[in-house]
């Protein structure tokens, strides 16, 4: 079990070493990226261009200014070219609210999806079920920021419901929390849901006809046990791996586009704004970030999934 | 008899090592599938190959072949080494030894008709005129050529696996291994099969080696049966010798587990012996004699020593310490000769 | 002695838009008390579709069931939901072939036994758990309190199978269906099986419907013998006189198929020709006549299921007369179907 984690925490900062160049090397390469132009503004003179060269390192090679931001990444010290504020500290407040977005987020999402895809499978090839298929479908073929324009747009502008900017620390006022997150929960849960009660309604539906349903219901266990304890529990393995990884996507601040249309100020939002201004150093960070979430979360779902599914567990031959 | 055998096996080991991808350090460990079984094999002849799971005959059955490579022995295929050839090397020689599979419903391609599994085979034996060929093989095992244009998932399971031996013919082997070709399919069918399987072997002068784990059926259809447990012959013998005394305790053992079909015998038989215990891990077999945990007749040296294959006379094969049905047994064993 | 289970021209037919397919087709039989009685039949023959509809797990739209099954004066085929899951598990158990998909492989077994327990009595996790590891030692199971908490995979084949009966009988069920318990498995596992549950059987005074196609083992445990064919049983008896004097040409033909360790070798089986009707296509009159040497002119009407020897208990679906079986089925080599073959051996 050692050599394995060794293994993988091995294979992961190999991972983020490969992506921080890759970032880095992508921000040299784009047009209109030099960052002393930037900061020196529209009138700026040779000289001064030169001068900020020379104080922010743009004149060393590549390589040494790689390493250079590397160090001052790892010890908290870099700050962004833009505004010249500490790039960690401006995570670090966007952290709260990326962090009850994505929870609630996925919250929801196990909600809605395990309740359509349970009714569909349980209705299956019935006018429920194609309704909810359709639906399902159209769900899932909206784009996140679709929906949650739309939905921005009805109950916020329109009807005056819920608020439509801004978010509200938990410890600070919960019901205002709740109601500034609940749309952006909801843009981001019905793409996704879609996708998952699709994945699990195929997978009830096949896991029904398997041996051990039978058997649990030669027992003489209630229909409502037989679904949930056993054929359930079964289908629902192989989600756990699916929100697993988007759990991690969104953790990282991948929900860039809801982030900005709510005006949460999370850590997605930041990285818009970066990339917007093409300020190198806060992409990077937010960049490594969202991909260190995403490698440890690989790893628990692997480990999760051993946990619940024991065959995995077995060894090969 | 003078004629040299069809096939020769020589001290024939197949080991496989696997690992676990999740926990490396419970490490490697080591199958032992097949340990050390010499054979030959007579043209026109057949030998049943008996045994429990783990004993290694599906192994040796795919090592016969060539879908493995053993680990070490020789085979020899009318003189020629086998053993270690490259697939490109075995190309050409791949149609005199075929095999026959026990499952009809995955060793037949889903997603190929029948006649395009059939004609496959018989393209490895040279032949042109494809679909003519085909079609005789169908009529030959006693299908109706026009299931050529079906596919597997339409046919029965006893159907299926006459198109098995149908593609076993179409390369014009000279011998077919045959792997439980029979397990999966019901009694009536079996016996089907079965005469077949004889009528076909007089027709064209095949050779066979009929692995199964149902004695009674190997005992109809081979002249020699081998008896195999935990990687190791334990006696071979002609089919009647080896029922009317047989000398190693398992494969009493084995022939008394078999139900037999008459009421009498029922009950008191069963009360009499039951052999106890599981078939253990090919992965770490018992020291000394492999069977010995299980044994009745089991002492001190059957834990030390593993017993030679010696015969008691005749071509009657056993490994044993303390044989059944056998006066002269000690000697044998004390003398330690292994004429083979 | 009143039977335990009565089955009473049971039909089960699964409809869909084309055609109706009968799985059981007027079957009739009893198990009583204490006995075993097995249920013969190759694969299509209806066996396994009334071992589960008995316990009701067939039902469903596109069946159609009709006859009586009768367990304790209760028409198991009429009876509600509720009343077929009182009983599954509690007074009629089953166990499955293949008890490695017949178990839930993410489960432990502790946990399903325990289930199978507590959904039937108010008793506490405890005690429940405690009559589990009873409940794997009286099947065998070494250090049965550990593997309460082993996975169906972690066993091999036979101890599963050995799980899978420890399961069944947790509630001391009054019947037992076994539908293939021993397929599949090796020989002397079959052997050790097949004797365990024979001493259970006398232990428990269960009635045992032991489901097979292996007329070897039906010899080894059972008391009474049901040959079913296309959906019906074509011959019904006790033990001794299926094998000592068959009926049916089915039966013969069953007995002479099979290679026996008993006898010395012959050259051919004795083999029925053709293969089993399909569900959908049965034949009129006498559903074996077509496979049958011996058909006559009568076979084109359908033969009841009455004896016609002096043993009320052993009745066929025959019309031949005893003298005319006993001369026909005899091949020269012992019991089979060609009365032919004799000639050629």
């Amino acid at each position: 079990m050692i050599a394995f984690a060794f293994r993988r925490m091995f294979g992961s900062a190999l991972v983020l070493a490969a992506v921080s160049v890759l970032t880095f090397l992508i921000f040299e390469a784009i047009p209109n990226g030099d960052p002393a132009l930037r900061m020196a503004g529209q009138n700026a003179t040779p000289d001064t261009i030169a001068a900020i060269r020379r104080a922010w390192g743009f004149d060393h090679p590549i390589w040494r200014q790689y390493l250079t931001m590397m160090r001052k990444i790892f010890d908290g010290s870099v700050i962004s070219y833009s505004d010249q504020a500490n790039v960690v500290q401006q995570i670090r407040r966007g952290l709260p609210a990326t962090i009850s977005l994505a929870i609630g987020a996925m919250v929801l999402l196990a909600l809605i999806s395990v309740t359509v895809g349970t009714i569909s499978a349980a209705r299956a090839g019935r006018v429920t079920d194609r309704i909810l298929t359709v639906g399902s479908l159209v769900g899932f073929s909206t784009p996140p920021y679709v929906v949650g324009a739309l939905i921005l747009y009805i109950f916020g502008y329109s009807l005056h419901i819920l608020p439509t900017a801004g978010y509200v620390g938990i410890t600070a006022h919960p019901w205002a929390w709740f109601t500034h997150l609940l749309l952006p929960w909801i843009a981001l849960a019905i793409p996704v849901s879609g996708a998952s009660a699709r994945i699990l309604r195929a997978s009830l539906l096949e896991n029904i006809h398997e041996d051990f349903v039978r058997t649990a219901k030669a027992k003489g266990l209630s229909r409502t046990r037989v679904m949930i304890r056993h054929v359930l529990r079964t289908s629902l393995i192989p989600l756990v791996s699916l929100w697993g990884l988007d759990f991690a996507a969104l953790l990282g601040g991948g929900a860039i586009l809801i982030e900005t249309i709510f005006n949460l100020h999370g850590v997605g939002q930041y990285a818009a704004g970066s990339v917007q201004a093409l300020d190198v150093p806060p992409i990077l960070v937010i960049t490594m970030y969202g991909a260190f979430a995403v490698v440890v979360f690989s790893a628990l779902v692997d480990i999760l999934y051993a946990v619940l599914d024991p065959r995995i567990r077995l060894t090969t031959g | 008899m003078t004629e040299a055998p069809l096939l020769e096996v020589e001290h024939v080991v197949h080991h496989y090592t696997s690992a676990s991808r999740l926990r490396p350090s419970r490490s490697r460990v080591t199958v032992h599938a097949v340990d050390d079984v010499s054979f030959s094999l007579a043209r026109g002849e057949t030998l049943g190959v008996v045994g429990e799971s783990g004993c290694g005959k599906s192994t040796l059955a795919r090592c016969l072949v060539r879908l493995l490579t053993p680990t070490s022995g020789t085979i020899r295929c009318e003189g020629v080494d086998i053993t270690r050839m490259s697939a490109r090397q075995l190309r050409p020689l791949r149609g005199d030894i075929q095999m026959v599979f026990q499952d009809p419903r995955s060793s037949l391609n889903p997603r190929r008709r029948i006649r395009d599994s059939v004609g496959a085979a018989v393209r490895v034996a040279g032949v042109e005129d494809v679909d003519a060929r085909v079609s005789e093989l169908l009529d030959v095992v006693g299908l109706d050529p026009r299931i050529g244009g079906r596919f597997p998932h339409e046919v029965s399971g006893g159907q299926r696996q006459r198109v098995g031996v149908a593609r076993a013919l179409g390369a014009d082997p000279k011998l077919i291994v045959l792997d439980e070709p029979v397990s999966a399919l019901d009694v009536s069918i079996q016996a089907q099969l079965i005469n077949l399987l004889d009528d076909l072997q007089d027709a064209f002068g095949l050779s066979y080696i009929f692995v199964a784990h149902d004695l009674a059926v190997v005992r109809h259809v081979s002249r020699r049966i081998a008896v195999m447990y935990l990687g190791k012959l334990v006696e071979v013998a002609a089919s009647d010798d080896l029922f009317a005394a047989p000398h190693h305790p398992y494969t009493s053992a084995l022939i008394g587990a078999i139900p037999v079909p008459e009421a009498r015998h029922g009950r008191s038989r069963r009360r009499r012996d039951v052999l106890a215990g599981e078939p253990p891990s090919p992965i770490s077999p018992p020291s000394g004699c492999r069977f010995h945990p299980r044994c009745p007749r089991a002492t001190a040296v059957c834990a030390r020593e593993e017993p030679p294959l010696v015969d008691s006379g005749g071509g009657h094969l056993f490994a044993c310490h303390h044989p059944l049905h056998l006066e002269t047994a000690a000697k044998e064993v004390e003398a330690g000769h292994e004429r083979v | 002695m009143s039977a335990l289970l009565n089955v009473e021209d049971l039909r089960v037919a699964f409809v869909n838009e084309k055609d109706s397919y009968r799985a059981v087709d007027g079957l009739s039989f009893d198990v009583n008390p204490g006995e075993i009685v097995a249920m013969v039949g190759e694969s299509g023959s209806g066996k396994s579709v009334t071992a589960m509809t008995i316990l009701g797990l067939t039902r469903g739209p596109g069946v159609g069931i009709s006859g009586r099954i009768l367990f304790d004066g209760l028409d198991l085929v009429t009876a509600g939901e509720a009343v077929l899951q009182r009983l599954r598990g509690a007074e009629i158990a089953i166990v499955f072939q293949d008890p490695l998909a017949a178990l839930n492989p993410v489960q432990r077994i502790g946990t399903q036994i325990i289930e199978q327990i507590r959904a039937h009595e108010r008793i506490s996790q405890k005690a429940a758990r405690a009559r589990a590891v009873e409940c794997l030692e009286r099947v065998g199971i070494p250090s049965a309190h550990e593997r309460l908490s082993a996975y169906p995979h972690e066993f091999s084949g036979g101890m599963r199978q050995r799980v899978m009966i420890a399961m069944a009988l947790s509630c001391s069920p009054r019947l037992l269906i076994a539908d293939e318990p021993t397929t599949g498995l090796d020989v002397t596992v079959q052997a050790q099986i097949l004797a365990e549950l024979d001493d259970l059987r006398a232990e428990m005074g269960l009635g045992v419907l032991l489901v097979t196609h292996d007329l070897g083992v039906v010899a080894d445990i059972a008391d009474r013998v049901v040959v079913m064919y296309a959906g019906r049983a074509v011959e019904r008896a006790p033990l001794d006189a299926v094998f000592d004097d068959p009926q049916h040409p089915y039966t013969w033909g069953l007995l002479g198929s099979i290679p026996r360790t008993d006898t010395p070798r012959l050259e051919r089986l004795a083999t029925i020709p053709g293969q089993p009707p399909l569900p959908s296509e049965l034949p009129k009159g006498c559903t074996f006549a077509p496979r049958c040497p011996h058909r006559f002119a009568r076979c084109a009407e359908a033969p009841l299921l009455e004896s016609r020897l002096a043993d009320a208990d052993h009745s066929d679906r025959c019309w031949l007369s005893p003298e005319d079986k006993r001369v026909l089925r005899n091949t020269g080599t012992g019991i089979g179907l060609l009365g032919e073959l004799a000639a050629t051996q």
